[in-house]
């Protein structure tokens, strides 16, 4: 299997949330300045979601799920890479279009050398996947999943003192978190709206209109 | 007149681009102005037209005060940018009460002179735009506006106005909602409240201030048109 496919649909269907960057992969396999370019996906036209929902800070974890539509004719997985330094559990995913729930396995190391899955970075002990399957997109069709995680990030999601920090980079156009309950915002780097959940925390809604990553940094502090 | 006239052209001739401010009763909503054409040697006289006033670099605080009050500062920072201008015209939106206005020379750090003025009133002074029913902030430039240059000023106001600045009845929330047109904007919550609503991408921000710790949201507006401006805040336990 390989990472790499020209146009946006390739790319939206390759970006896992733990990728580095697919968008900057797939285009150094491209010519730069062409309309060829991943620079030049519609990314108004990419419909790759995801929400967080943040744990207590101390824990340095958060539960998300993220949807995708899977586009390409006879695909019948999704891979999903844990960025370096996190660690998933938990992972479920479901047919948005049937509400039917799909196979995920979660591997490690070689285990993924040994499914033949390419992540289209070296594989280490510590590489982590999470591969969801499917029936295979079948011609002239699509297949919209969701899938479950929860994370665990020490590094990027902290209590500094008496402060909450996310410091995560977010590759799609649409992201959303969710505080802990009990946490004001105090501090947000990218712009964002804000609204208040029907449990009464806040939430943070990020577009990122653009094909690149951004920041987001996040300071909140227990009320 | 004539001097102005001729500074508008050569300012055209330059490409340069001006905002020209519409009769808008925001704080200082701006709309691009058309091109002028270069004159040349050959062309007709042109019509003598007064210039329109022209300003760049907008940028507005608002601090919002005790909720109660239905009052928040205003701390526009505005350039002007209409060669030979000796004066400049800030809009009083309509339904906005004014009081403690203040006008500062960055450049200087002296407070320059104003003085309010009604619509007619600022058009006979020169304000070829002025809306009738508007009344206006006059300033006194401290020097005509260089052909090459521009004059900044610091514009410090308090408004009342409930429409804008109220307690939301069945939630308690304070709400912020206004219709802003200045490109780059920031609202600055009271001290003691946290931000649970707010309708435009905003950084957020805290600062701290002799009163306490306070959240500043802001953003730039990067459409054509105004932004209706929507946060909510509640006060912390």
């Amino acid at each position: 299997m390989t990472r790499r496919f020209p146009g946006w649909a390739g790319a939206a269907l390759l970006v896992g949330l733990g990728a580095a960057d697919a968008f900057a992969q797939t285009a150094a396999s491209t010519r730069a300045g062409t309309l060829q370019d991943p620079a030049y996906a519609e990314r108004a036209r990419q419909d790759r979601e995801i929400v967080y929902f943040l744990e207590p800070p101390e824990t340095h974890s958060f539960a998300l799920y993220h949807d995708v539509t899977i586009r390409d004719e006879g695909r019948s997985t999704y891979i999903n890479v844990v960025r370096a330094g996190s660690k998933i559990k938990n992972p479920s995913a479901v047919n948005l279009d049937t509400g039917e729930p799909l196979k995920v396995e979660t591997l490690r190391g070689d285990e993924i050398t040994k499914a033949g899955i390419d992540l289209g970075e070296p594989v280490t002990l510590v590489s982590e996947a999470a591969v969801v399957r499917f029936p295979a997109v079948a011609k002239g069709t699509t297949t919209r999943i969701r899938i479950r995680e929860t994370y665990t990030d020490p590094a990027r999601y902290r209590l500094s003192g008496d402060l909450l920090v996310w410091d995560r980079s977010f590759g799609r156009p649409q992201n959303a978190v969710i505080l802990p309950e009990g946490y004001s915002l105090v501090g947000s780097s990218f712009p964002v709206r804000i609204s208040l959940t029907g449990d009464h925390r806040i939430r943070l809604d990020f577009v990122n209109p653009r094909n690149d990553e951004v920041r987001a940094l996040i300071h909140a502090r227990k009320r | 007149m004539t001097l102005m006239l001729t500074g508008v052209l050569r300012a055209a001739t330059r490409g340069l681009l001006a905002f020209a401010v519409a009769a808008s009763p925001s704080e200082g909503a701006a709309q691009t102005a058309p091109t002028r054409p270069a004159p040349t040697a050959t062309a007709p006289p042109a019509p003598v037209v007064a210039p329109r006033q022209t300003q760049a670099d907008d940028y507005t605080r608002y601090e919002l005060l005790d909720p109660a009050s239905t009052s928040f500062r205003i701390i526009y920072e505005v350039t002007a940018t209409t060669p030979g201008a000796r004066h400049f015209w800030n809009a009083i939106r309509k339904g906005s009460a004014a009081s403690n206005e203040s006008v500062t020379d960055p450049a200087s750090g002296l407070p320059l002179k104003f003085i309010e003025v009604s619509g007619p009133e600022a058009k006979t002074n020169g304000f070829a735009s002025a809306d009738p029913d508007t009344r206006y902030i006059q300033i006194d430039l401290p020097r005509a506006v260089p052909n090459d240059g521009e004059i900044r000023l610091l514009i410090d106001k308090t408004y009342k106005d409930e429409k804008s600045y109220f307690v939301e009845p069945d939630t308690g929330f304070v709400v912020f909602a206004r219709s802003l047109g200045v490109r780059r904007n920031s609202v600055v919550l009271p001290p003691g409240y946290e931000v649970v609503a707010c309708n435009y991408p905003s950084q957020v921000v805290s600062e701290t201030s002799a009163t306490g710790a306070r959240v500043r949201l802001s953003f730039m507006n990067i459409g054509a048109d105004s932004v209706s401006y929507v946060v909510k805040a509640r006060r912390l336990k």
